[in-house]
């Protein structure tokens, strides 16, 4: 592979047990060249982050455990070099952004590695200056952590991580607790770093189509071992066993498989399928005409149905302000009526978790009317509203207290008064609606993070709410967590329950949600069919809205009769059908 | 995150700009004057420097606001501990069972009881509780006024480990995570029927078990984070650190640091010649 040439990161045979006894990583072979941007992607509990811990030395130096095999960084032993040793070759971004900072400013959170390495103080200076011009933090230097948005955090912290000048930088989910636009912004640094430093690049990643566009090679790790390395053309191809372990390729990938082209002729990116399709539309005989294909799922219905039914929510002319700071919500209006399914999107920041904890009554509007089940908002309290909206929180850790999951379940039903027999059907319809019931005994705080969220949304069903609010439900989740947590929904939805997500993943919007209400900085900008929204791509952008892959290539091709607001995979599939592609 | 009373209020005032040590010097001389003299009008003065320096500093006068419920039950509380139990008790002030008929300042003549005060007892506990205002009150204006890297920085240069000084300033930071994460629990049990609109020792009970074991949950998940954080900043890698920020402790430092022992030696000393507390 290399002509003996040392290796950026050589692993061997490595395997690596936890103290608590729990395995890992199963004889991990991996071989980096310098100057690479390698993805590592994998379901939940593949030993991705274990991975990333081995290559600081934190894992096993800090952490303990049982480590076999061998971790070379830059030629270095990992086992018989000390963690700061490691640590200036090796830079690390975390997923939990305020968990990483250290200092209380930017540009002592810069220095604070250097300083640690004993480097000269005009080093020291000259370094935090040209690396916060390249990360461009430069307006930043003079702020404190309160002050820095998550993908702001991000930025710091990967450049408080080049002051220590490393060879290696790695991304553990750095981009999954932000915003679309501050994970683009952040994948882009990285690549910047890649192609103008020469630096090599580790990140894991749940989403395919950045890795696509981004990575050299694609790693793909499953119950600790690395099951398949290749090109991200050589992995994504693989739809149908990727699909399977809870991976999704990229739309586009997914797309040209279901219209069945072969495993070796399906594109990967954006462009590249744009360029396979658009000469077959030209040779095709004949467009539809009609701009809206004709849907299976209801989608279009949704308008004049939920026009039909009772508000559950109506906020007119809502504003708040958090004390001393500047407006959250500017005259927000918005009905919400009764069996609706609601994407709220925006980017970070633009008021969508203030406007819902309006609906829960955690907060009062600092002026206009807010109308909740009919009764004014301002004669409600949280408590009294508990049993009839309930708000699933993105942090299911802040509620979690008791020792088995049976009761914990229990704690909401049994603060409204429910007793005996009636307190056990409700707990058990809960666990059973969200698939835990078989975990009743367990403590909450054993199960992995999707099971424990599940947790937290059976305990607010388990009060039989009217509506039901989703913040962030998907933060972090693979595939397979992110599609249970919606299918949920769904199904909720269509017993129902009123829905409102509000979420950055905008495959899933498209995908579940019929309405769609856009915010942006603090006011609603766009309220309509999701239909609708999409077909408004450069008026997202602006709100900073990552518009699916889908959605773009409809837009790109409308000049060749493709409507440009089909949403999905499987709609595009038909559609394109329809105009003659396929294989 | 919200502000917590230790976190760092920027500013450029002449306390803001005195080396860290410095500062802990002045405000353990305060402190140590407080404990040695045991006049009220100058352990007054004291107390109104300390306020004096605070506001030179530029602390809004909201940042006292937690003390005002303070104050008076302290007040209330040693007063009334002191004058029933101090052990230098001589002379009865006063009897609240029938206290229009028999106040009395001489103490001539006074059946003592149960639930007599007796003027010594009251006016060390008033002492008490003005040093514990200053306790409350010296040190956090260090912590005001220096953030924390220039505060680990300077305790290093004069001979602290600088381990112990980051664990020390890293225990800090922790305030305002626990803060925030407190915010979001009762928010999250709140959501869950958690009523915390009604009032009584019996909810108050109710409403800690749910509270404190997420906060301690989320914390202890924090911590380990912030070790990998910490670790994988190379920190610890040599025992000498650079240090890029922070003024260095200088002669003139040094010298004020010396005057300032001396001066609160002579202070004390005289304070108690000349001023001595009376009674006790």
């Amino acid at each position: 592979m290399t002509d003996g040439a040392v290796l950026a990161v050589d692993i061997r045979q490595l395997s690596y047990e936890y103290p608590s006894g729990v395995r890992a990583l199963n004889r991990v072979d991996l071989a980096v060249e310098k100057g690479q941007c390698v993805a590592i992607m994998g379901p939940n509990g593949a030993g991705k982050s274990t991975l990333c811990l081995t290559l600081n030395g934190v894992i096993p130096h800090s952490v303990g455990g049982a480590f076999y095999g061998a971790v070379h960084i830059a030629g270095l032993d990992t086992m018989t070099h000390q963690v700061h040793d490691l640590a200036r070759r090796v830079g690390l971004v975390m997923q939990n952004p305020e968990a990483q900072l250290l200092c209380p400013s930017v540009e002592d959170e810069l220095a604070f590695g250097p300083e640690n390495l004993c480097v000269p103080v005009s080093e020291i200076r000259d370094r935090i200056h040209a690396i916060a011009a390249a990360v461009r933090i430069a307006d930043l230097l003079d702020r404190g952590p309160a002050d820095l948005s998550g993908g702001q955090i991000q930025r710091v912290i990967t450049a408080a991580m080049l002051t220590m000048d490393p060879e290696i930088m790695v991304f553990d989910e750095a981009t999954s607790a932000l915003d679309p636009r501050g994970a683009l912004a952040l994948f882009e640094l990285a690549r910047e770093l890649n192609r103008t430093r020469a630096m090599t690049v580790l990140m894991t990643e749940h989403k395919s189509e950045p890795v696509a566009e981004f990575a050299d090679r694609v790693v793909i790790l499953n119950n600790g071992e690395v099951i398949d390395v290749g090109t991200p053309r050589q992995v994504f191809s693989q739809v149908e066993r990727l699909t399977a372990l809870g991976i999704a390729p990229p739309q586009v990938t997914r797309l040209m498989h279901a219209l069945g082209f072969s495993a070796e002729a399906l594109p990967v990116t954006l462009d590249a399928a744009e360029a396979m399709i658009r000469p077959k539309l030209a040779a095709a005989p004949a467009a539809p005409s009609e701009e809206d294909p004709p849907r299976g799922d209801g989608h279009d219905t949704s308008a004049t149905r939920g026009a039909l039914a009772a508000p559950v929510i109506e906020a007119r002319d809502v504003s708040f302000r958090y004390a001393g700071k500047i407006d959250a919500l500017r005259g927000v209006t918005l009905t919400i009526r009764q069996g609706e399914f609601v994407g709220l999107i925006g980017e970070n920041g633009a008021g969508k978790t203030t406007l819902v904890k309006h609906f829960v009554g955690l907060l009062k509007p600092t002026d206009g009317t807010l109308t909740v089940l009919g009764r004014p908002a301002g004669t409600l309290t949280t408590s009294s509203l508990a049993g009839r909206i309930g708000l699933v929180l993105q942090n299911p850790d802040h509620q979690l207290f008791k020792t088995s999951v049976a009761d914990e379940v229990k704690v909401g039903p049994a603060r409204l008064r429910l007793k005996g027999d009636a307190l056990e059907t409700r707990a058990r319809e809960a666990m059973q609606a969200v698939g835990i019931f078989q975990m009743a005994d367990r403590h909450p705080l054993s199960l992995s993070w999707g099971d424990r969220q599940r947790v937290a949304l059976a305990s607010i069903l388990a009060m039989q709410p009217e509506v039901v609010i989703f913040d962030e439900p998907t933060t972090g989740q693979d595939l397979a967590g992110r599609t249970i947590f919606m299918d949920l929904a769904y199904a909720l939805n269509a017993r129902g329950y009123t829905i409102i997500v509000i979420t950055h993943d905008m495959e899933l919007i498209t995908r579940y949600a019929r309405r769609c209400v856009v915010m942006k900085r603090g006011r609603v900008v766009m309220d309509d069919t999701t239909k609708e929204v999409f077909r408004h791509v450069d008026l997202l952008g602006d709100t900073f809205i990552e518009v699916p892959q889908i959605v773009q290539l409809a837009h790109r091709l409308s000049d060749c009769g493709v409507p440009p607001n089909t949403l999905t995979v499987e709609e595009m599939t038909g559609v394109l059908k329809r105009m003659g592609v396929g294989a | 995150m919200s502000h917590t009373p230790l976190d760092y209020i920027p500013g450029d005032s002449a306390f803001h700009r005195m080396h860290v040590v410095v500062k802990m010097a002045v405000m353990l001389s305060i402190l140590l004057l407080m404990f040695s003299v045991g006049n009220l009008w100058l352990l007054g003065g004291l107390l109104l420097m300390t306020v004096a320096l605070y506001r030179m500093s530029g602390v809004p006068w909201g940042y006292f606001k937690g003390l005002r419920a303070l104050i008076p039950a302290l007040l209330i509380f040693l007063i009334s501990a002191q004058g029933l139990w101090y052990s230098g008790n001589r002379t009865p002030l006063f009897d609240p069972i029938m206290l229009p008929f028999r106040i009395n300042f001489s103490g001539e003549g006074l059946q003592a009881n149960a639930l007599t005060l007796y003027a010594e007892g009251v006016l060390f506990g008033v002492v008490l509780a003005f040093r514990m205002l200053g306790m409350f009150l010296t040190f956090p204006l260090v912590f005001l006024t220096t953030p924390t890297t220039q505060l680990i920085a300077g305790l290093t240069e004069v001979g602290l480990p600088y381990q112990i000084s980051f664990i020390f300033t890293t225990a800090l930071r922790f305030i305002p995570f626990l803060h925030t994460s407190r915010e979001r629990v009762t928010e999250a049990q709140r959501l869950r029927g958690m009523d915390l609109e009604g009032k009584g020792i019996v909810n108050a009970v109710r409403q800690t078990v749910p509270t404190i074991v997420p906060m301690i949950t989320s914390a202890l998940r924090t911590t380990s984070d912030l070790e990998v954080a910490i670790e994988s900043r190379a920190f610890g890698a040599f025992d000498r650190r650079t240090a890029y920020r922070g003024r260095r402790f200088s002669r003139s430092d040094r010298n004020m640091v010396i005057g300032l022992a001396v001066a609160t030696i002579i202070v004390a000393v005289s304070a108690n010649v000349f001023f001595p507390a009376r009674g006790f």
